[in-house]
């Protein structure tokens, strides 16, 4: 349903990004791996159009996404969390679950969220959704990242790190949930971990990115025997 | 949903309650006062469409009351008089679509410099266009009585509170109140940020831009550097601060607060009352940041909060 076409980024000299290419198919579990700084989640910044390639090009089915404001992109059926928590602080939880099911896609797919207690339920977020979101803890803020994310209604949706400091416990929670939000919703999901078992555990292909190049793609068990990951991957962060 | 909630319905009735009380009183003087009042209140709603809910601090307000000010005297006696104040606030609306695209790219301090600049930037201009057309200051004989023009503000302090009250209902509402969070996040929820930041700047310039008009039709003349006085626009941002600007009741509170303030001390203690007003701004800007209306949320949180919660 995604594809990603040849896409790199620099910011100045970095080059953050080289021709990156990937197909996301339609309700799969989609991995991003890759060592610190090899330009994932920039890759979920251009996707959503909060960042413009340096060259290449994103399409959402026969739409081209690059080039559209991150709103029309959202309307198109794609939302990301972010990997640095960016809830509206001043508004309680719910508030801010409602704020995103006023805005998002535009045709949102029929089994779509339609309701704010079904998605703080889902996110486990229902015991605090009249707290002010500044006020939650960093492990809530990143499930309010996801609850808001969802509450747009997306066909896509893009998770950069939401597991990132939890325990093992509230990790094995959060595969659930992603579980069940491709099941119950049919939901194409992205994902961005660093907790390698939970990510090979997830997904159904995996794209291993290095100095923001792609320097493996397929299946997980295939990657994970891949040596250029071995070396270039797990070689150096194990 | 309820028909209207209490932070809705407080601020509505406070401004009709107002309006229709004074002129019981059966004196020029409440009529006088309740006119300026309600020019406040509804300058401080306006103010509060973008700068209390979409977060963009104007320090330039005044240009739109200005603008309605000049409209109004340039087509005076070629229009009838209320046509006059209307294309005064329509200019105004216009005047905010056209600059706003460049001036809503900014955000922060550099948006409360830049409408400020703005601001003194059209009054120069105007100045300049009256000294070359040889006027100082322009003359309005024959305007509305005071009666008409009290009812007219009135009005005009009516519609501001409830466009507030509307817009936080609206999808435009809750798209500012993102923007003013989060601008980024608001954009890539689907928010439509530059288009809601224009319509916002755009509405928040028309009532004022009638206002000006009216002040000017009280006053009987127009004289650019008062029509135009930046003192206008740190008033307004003033009374946000006493009185808050996230909803409705933050502009009610403030204008009232200052004007009952300035008809107290200022005609007797002139300078007790900068004094007070300077000791007033601190304090609430380090104690209570979102003004009266903040305090009343503030008792209302800690009497809903479980014990030991
Ligand atoms: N806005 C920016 N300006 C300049 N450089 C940037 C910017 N954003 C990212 N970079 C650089 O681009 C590279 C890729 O960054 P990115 O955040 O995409 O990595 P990442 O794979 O998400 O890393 P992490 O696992 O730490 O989150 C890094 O070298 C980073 O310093
Ligand atoms: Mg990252």
């Amino acid at each position: 349903m995604l594809r990603v076409e040849r896409v790199g980024k620099s910011f100045g000299g970095v080059r953050a990004l080289q021709d990156v290419s990937f197909t996301v198919p339609e309700s799969s579990i989609f991995g991003i791996m890759g060592a610190n700084g090899a330009g994932k989640t920039t890759l979920f910044a251009i996707i959503a159009g909060n960042l413009a390639p340096s060259s290449g090009s994103v399409r959402l089915g026969d739409l081209r996404l690059t080039g559209l404001p991150p709103h029309r992109v959202a309307a198109a059926g794609v939302a990301r969390t972010f990997q640095i928590v960016r809830p509206f602080r001043g508004l309680s939880v719910q508030e801010n679950v409602e704020t995103a099911l006023r805005f998002g896609a535009r045709d949102r797919p029929a089994a779509a969220m339609a309701d704010a207690a079904g998605i703080l339920d889902l996110t486990g977020l229902d015991g605090v959704a009249g707290r002010p979101a500044g006020a939650l803890t960093l492990a809530q803020q990143k499930r309010l990242e996801v609850a808001r994310a969802l509450a747009t209604g997306p066909r896509l949706l893009m998770l950069d790190e939401v597991m990132a400091g939890l325990t093992p416990a509230e990790v094995q929670d959060t595969i659930a949930m992603v579980r069940r939000i491709r099941a119950d919703r049919g939901v194409t999901v992205m994902i961005i971990e660093h907790v390698m078992g939970a990510l090979m555990a997830l997904s159904d292909h995996v794209v291993v990115l290095d100095h923001g190049e792609t320097i493996a793609a397929g299946p997980p068990a295939q990657v994970a025997d891949d040596p250029a990951v071995r070396s270039a991957y797990l070689g150096r962060r194990h | 949903m309820r028909l209207l909630t209490t932070r809705e319905a407080v601020p509505l009735l406070l401004v009709a309650a107002i309006a229709a009380v004074l002129p019981l009183l059966g004196s020029d003087y409440y009529l006088g006062v309740g006119f300026i009042l309600f020019g406040w209140i509804a300058l401080a709603q306006s103010w509060t469409v973008v700068s209390g809910l979409a977060g963009y601090i104007s320090l330039g307000h005044v240009v739109f009351a200005g603008i309605g000010g000049y409209v109004l005297v340039l087509t005076w006696g070629a229009v009838p008089v209320w046509a006059g104040a209307l294309l005064g606030a329509l200019a105004a609306g216009l005047f905010a679509l056209l600059v706003g695209l460049p001036v809503l790219r900014v955000r922060g301090p550099y948006f409360v410099i830049l409408t400020f600049g703005l601001a003194e930037f059209a009054k120069y201009v105007v100045i300049n266009i009256e000294n070359a057309l040889g006027r100082f200051g322009r003359l309005i004989l024959g305007g509305p009585p005071l009666e008409t023009l009290y009812w007219a503000m009135a009005a005009l302090a009516l519609a501001g509170t409830l466009a507030v009250v509307a817009i936080r209902r609206l999808r435009l509402g809750a798209g500012l109140v993102a923007i003013r969070e989060d601008e980024l996040a608001a954009d890539t929820i689907g928010v439509p940020t530059v288009r809601f930041k224009l319509f916002a700047f755009a509405l928040s310039a028309l009532l004022p831009g009638f206002v000006g008009a009216l002040f000017v039709l009280r006053t009987g003349y127009f004289e650019p550097a008062q029509a135009f006085d930046p003192v206008i626009s740190f008033t307004i941002v003033t009374m946000a601060i006493v009185g808050g600007s996230a909803d409705a009741r933050g502009p009610v509170f403030g204008a009232l607060f200052l004007v009952a303030l300035s008809e107290l001390l200022w005609s007797n203690f002139p300078q007790v009352y900068m004094i007070v007003l300077g000791a007033l701004l601190v304090g609430f800007v380090l104690f209570a940041p979102n003004g009266v209306a903040g305090l009343f949320e503030r008792r209302r949180a800690a009497a809903a909060a479980p014990a030991g919660g």
